[in-house]
């Protein structure tokens, strides 16, 4: 016993020791072996199933040419032989003459290698522990006769250690499994959690497989339900040869038949199986293959190839226990891929509407820009700039036309792009280097709004009438939609002028839309890198255009106010202006009359005095001194007070003009006389006479003549004409030219004369033709002048027959505009 | 020889008609208030009157109604330094409206009119 003792402190030891199972039984059969005196030891191990017995270890023995397996034997014995039939038992079976039948075996060695024959003796013991069998031992002895029992014991008590041992071994490597799965599992769990592009996590799943199975190479295919096939979406380790990555249909090959049947395959020899395709089995050895199964459909396949490890495992290949993991990896990394692939419309619908958002970024920053943009031109111009500024719709070129309502046309306005491929690419390139938003260039003064360019005086000649229906930008206006031309040359709706004067062949129109009205059309194109012009441009482009319609509808309101706006202030200032005038009248108006009571007693005096001092008198200088400049003092209180008598109501009454101007040259007659002028008058006979304030047209004529006059200080001719005429805008009218031979007016002093308190004179208020000008409107007529410089010149009036039936009072602020050369 | 009644609150204009009208061969008076000239209508029986308006008392307008209710044929000019009164009704009734200048010959022309009108 002490041996025994002692052999089993051995194989306990033994059994206990770190190394692989493997080599720990290989040095117990061999303590066995040489303690028990036996001449062969071999340990067969029973599958899971417990329905055969595999060859595992021998000693003493040649091995066989084949693997070694034998049936676990029934209850009433069979094909296992003795091994088969310990198993069973779970007994040890004890034979001492291998060669005749024993019990109820025919033959004690059925199953095992003939050359084993030579082996009289032999005792196989069951390597069970209380619960499970995991194989069989046995002992094998040249010299007849049964194993005494004392060893048959020990046997039994060893192979109980070497049960434990295995347990002990096969628990470990469940573990090792174990945290191997939830290693894979954590991993894709990880990656399915993060948000992974599918491509980067079936990259993953290939590597993870790859490191877990420990195998060669992998391949992940997924299924493209489209067209049928099984394409390669990830590799890991595959060698470099043609067709490696080539889809696969459905049904073909390995993978093939996987996706069909959903159930995996183990390929331990693909070199001698049909089934694998020619270009694998050249060079693959074994194949693992398992379906990916989401939600009840298979969705791809995980293929691994060749077992890698030492050169029995690489002889085996994959086993079952590879099957089995591989199989509880892909049902994770198929909800994995599911949930990937779902993620990944996802993330399409979330680019979708992404795009959503940058579209309506650039609506919003457009629109800010536009809305900062009130001027018409330059905002019509944004809105072609935000159509082909890359960040914006970036179309090459935008052509702008607008609906001219009072013409009945549609007329070309603007264009915005480049003139040629080459200036596209360098434009191109400074706007991507310089990298400014739509929003800066629109809002940035020096991008050139330069309107004098080629394209521009190209686009603004063209001009189509409304009638024109059939043309595309007519229909466009008409309704209201956006019309993509694929070909400008084969579309009807473009006639050829339009297409060579534009350069056009694909391009689209979209209407410029305001409150439902189309105020004109907007066309683009790529002309220049020839990208097509997609539905999703159009929709686009016509949401734009929407916006920019309000805009210019808003520019154009805006316009409107701003000139009403300054009409206004206009009026104003005008209103100010002879408030300003009155007040200083109403002044002068009591100065003068302060003034003139006292003038008449100085001037009335001096001239007595005149008259009384003798023709050859030295004082006549000074009398006539006096006189002079009291009838200077006098014709400016006249002046003065006319001019603010303006605004006071005048009495209107039928009179003859012949007979207003006749008086006044009586009255004038002898100032003529004095500066040697003479005076031609040429009235038309019959004239009908006017309603008019006689005083204030009788002033008129005092002004023009005194006027001409001055001009004539060394004489010349005055002629004064009076004739009747229709028409101008005045109906029945007189004319009365007064006409001067004093050499006529410089330029300069021409835009002036009208104006209150202009003069070239040294003496004088400025105040003659204003008033003459003045007086002229109230009577709802027109004066002009014509300006014959060396000559003379001559002041044309127009006096209507009823100035009451002409709209006198609302006479324009500025007639002198209208009233010819002033 | 023709009288001449020559009304102005302004001496040195009444002395100033005065003399110009007397070389001009009419016969001068001269009254410096609206109520002095009506005093002197009946003794001095003038062919033709003038006329200030803007005067202390009554005013030019006041006077020359009161003239004409009683001397419908006598002719009157107003002679004043305004000619906003052509638009007074009051103003009508006269003759001849003369804005002051120290030239007096439209106030002659106006003076002669009126005599010869008064005659025909």
């Amino acid at each position: 016993m002490a041996d025994a003792a002692a052999l089993l402190a051995r194989v306990i030891e033994v059994s206990n020791s770190t190394t692989e199972i493997e080599r720990r039984l290989e040095a117990i059969v061999r303590l066995l072996a040489d303690e028990l005196a036996l001449d062969a030891c071999a340990i067969f191990s029973l599958d899971r199933a417990k329905e055969q017995l595999t060859l595992r270890l021998l000693t003493g023995a040649p091995a066989p040419a084949e693997p070694l397996r034998v049936p676990v034997s029934g209850p009433g014995g069979g094909a296992g032989g003795l091994v088969g039939l310990a198993a069973a038992r779970r007994e040890p079976v004890v034979v001492g003459d291998t060669t005749a039948p024993w019990h109820d075996l025919a033959d004690p060695c059925l199953g095992l290698p003939a050359d084993w024959r030579v082996f009289a003796s032999a005792a196989a013991v069951p390597i069970v522990d209380d619960t499970f069998s995991y194989g069989v031992l046995l002992a094998l002895r040249r010299e007849p006769g049964p194993l005494p029992d004392r060893d048959v014991r020990l046997l039994a008590i060893v192979t109980r250690e070497i049960a434990g041992a295995i347990r002990n071994a096969q628990l470990y490597f469940e573990a090792k499994k174990m945290v191997g799965e939830l290693t894979t599992l954590y991993e894709i769990g990880k990656a399915c959690s993060s948000t992974l592009e599918l491509n980067e996590l079936l990259a993953l799943i290939v590597r993870t497989s790859v490191k877990i199975i420990r195998a060669r190479a992998a391949v992940l295919r997924l299924l493209d339900e489209a067209s049928g096939e099984l394409k390669v979406t990830a590799d890991y380790g595959l060698l470099d040869v043609p067709g490696a990555r080539d889809p696969i249909k459905v049904g073909e090959g390995i993978a093939g038949e996987v996706a069909v049947t959903g159930l995996p395959i183990l390929v331990k020899d693909a070199r001698n199986d049909p089934r694998v395709l020619d270009r694998g089995r050249q060079i693959v050895s074994s194949i693992l293959c398992v379906p990916l199964t989401f939600k009840g459909r298979v969705i791809g396949t995980l293929s691994l190839f060749d077992k890698e490890g030492d050169a029995s495992v690489r002889e085996r290949g994959f086993d079952e226990d590879d099957r089995y993991l591989l199989s509880t990896m892909a049902s994770q990394i198929a909800n994995a891929i599911g949930n990937a692939v779902v993620f990944n419309r996802m993330e399409t619908l979330a680019r979708d509407l992404e795009l959503k958002n940058r579209e309506l970024s650039i609506l919003y920053e457009v629109g800010q820009a536009m809305m900062t943009t009130i001027q018409r031109d330059r905002l019509l111009h944004t809105i072609l700039t935000a159509v082909t500024i890359g960040d914006g719709l970036g179309f090459n070129r935008a052509f702008l036309f607008l609906h001219n309502e009072a013409e009945g046309t549609v007329d070309g306005i603007l264009g915005v792009g480049p003139e040629s491929a080459e200036e596209a690419g360098a434009v191109w390139h400074r706007l991507a280097s310089e990298r400014r938003t739509l929003g800066d260039l629109v809002r940035n003064e020096d991008f050139e709004v330069s309107l004098d360019t080629r394209l521009n005086r190209t686009v603004q000649s063209i001009r189509i009438p409304m009638t024109d229906e059939s043309n595309v930008l007519v229909r466009t206006l008409l309704d209201k939609q956006g019309h993509n031309v694929p070909d400008a040359r084969r579309d009807p709706g473009v006639p050829d002028w339009l297409a060579d004067k534009l350069d056009l062949a694909a391009f689209a129109t979209v209407p410029l839309l305001a409150k439902g009205r189309a105020l004109g059309v907007i066309l683009v194109d790529n002309r220049f890198n020839r990208r097509p012009i997609t539905n999703e441009d159009l929709r686009f482009l016509l949401m734009f255009a929407n916006q920019a319609g309000l805009a210019v509808e808003s520019a154009t309101l805006y316009r409107n106010l701003e000139i009403a706006n300054r009409e206004q202030r206009a009026m104003h200032q005008r209103l100010v202006q002879n408030e300003k005038l009155a007040a200083l009248g109403e002044m002068a108006a009591q100065v003068a009359h302060e003034i003139r009571n006292p003038l008449v007693s100085i001037g009335g005096f001096a001239r007595r005095l005149h008259k009384r001092i003798g023709e050859d008198s030295p004082d006549r200088v000074y009398t006539e001194i006096i006189l002079k400049e009291v009838s200077r003092l006098e014709r400016i209180l006249n002046e003065i007070l006319a001019f603010s008598k303006e605004h006071r109501s005048t009495a209107y009454e039928p009179q003859s003009l012949e007979a207003i101007v006749d008086s006044t040259l009586q009255m004038m007659a002898e100032a003529f006389k004095e500066n040697g002028v003479r005076v031609v008058k040429r009235f038309d006979p019959g004239l009908p006479p006017i309603v008019c304030d006689g005083t204030q047209i009788r002033q008129v004529f005092v002004n023009l003549f005194n006027n001409a006059r001055e001009a004539m200080g060394k004489g010349g001719t005055l002629t004064v004409r009076l004739t009747s005429a229709d028409g101008r805008g005045l109906g029945p009218h007189l004319v009365a030219e007064v006409e001067d031979t004093g050499g006529g007016l410089a330029e300069p002093v021409m835009d002036h004369i009208f104006r209150p308190f202009y003069t070239t004179k040294e003496s004088g208020t400025g105040l003659g033709l204003a008033i003459v000008k003045r007086i002229v409107q109230n009577h709802a007529g027109s004066i002009e002048v014509a300006n014959r410089p060396g000559h003379g010149v001559t002041f044309i009036l127009r006096l209507p027959l009823r100035p009451d039936q002409q709209a006198s009072g609302e006479t324009p602020a500025e007639p002198a505009a209208a009233v010819g050369g002033s | 020889m023709p009288r001449i009644l020559i009304v102005d609150d302004e001496s040195s204009i009444g002395t100033l008609y005065r003399e110009e009208f007397e070389d001009e061969g009419y016969e001068v008076k001269t009254a410096s208030s609206g109520e002095e000239a009506l005093a002197a209508l009946d003794s001095f029986k003038p062919d033709v009157v003038t006329l200030d308006i803007k005067m202390p008392g009554m005013d030019g307008i006041e006077v020359l109604r009161t003239i004409k209710e009683h001397h419908r044929k006598l002719p009157v000019i107003l002679c004043t330094a305004y000619d906003e009164y052509k638009a007074d009704f009051g103003s009508w009734a006269c003759d001849a409206y003369v804005v002051k200048s120290s030239d007096l010959a439209e106030l002659k022309q106006a003076v002669q009119r009126a005599l010869k009108g008064s005659q025909a």
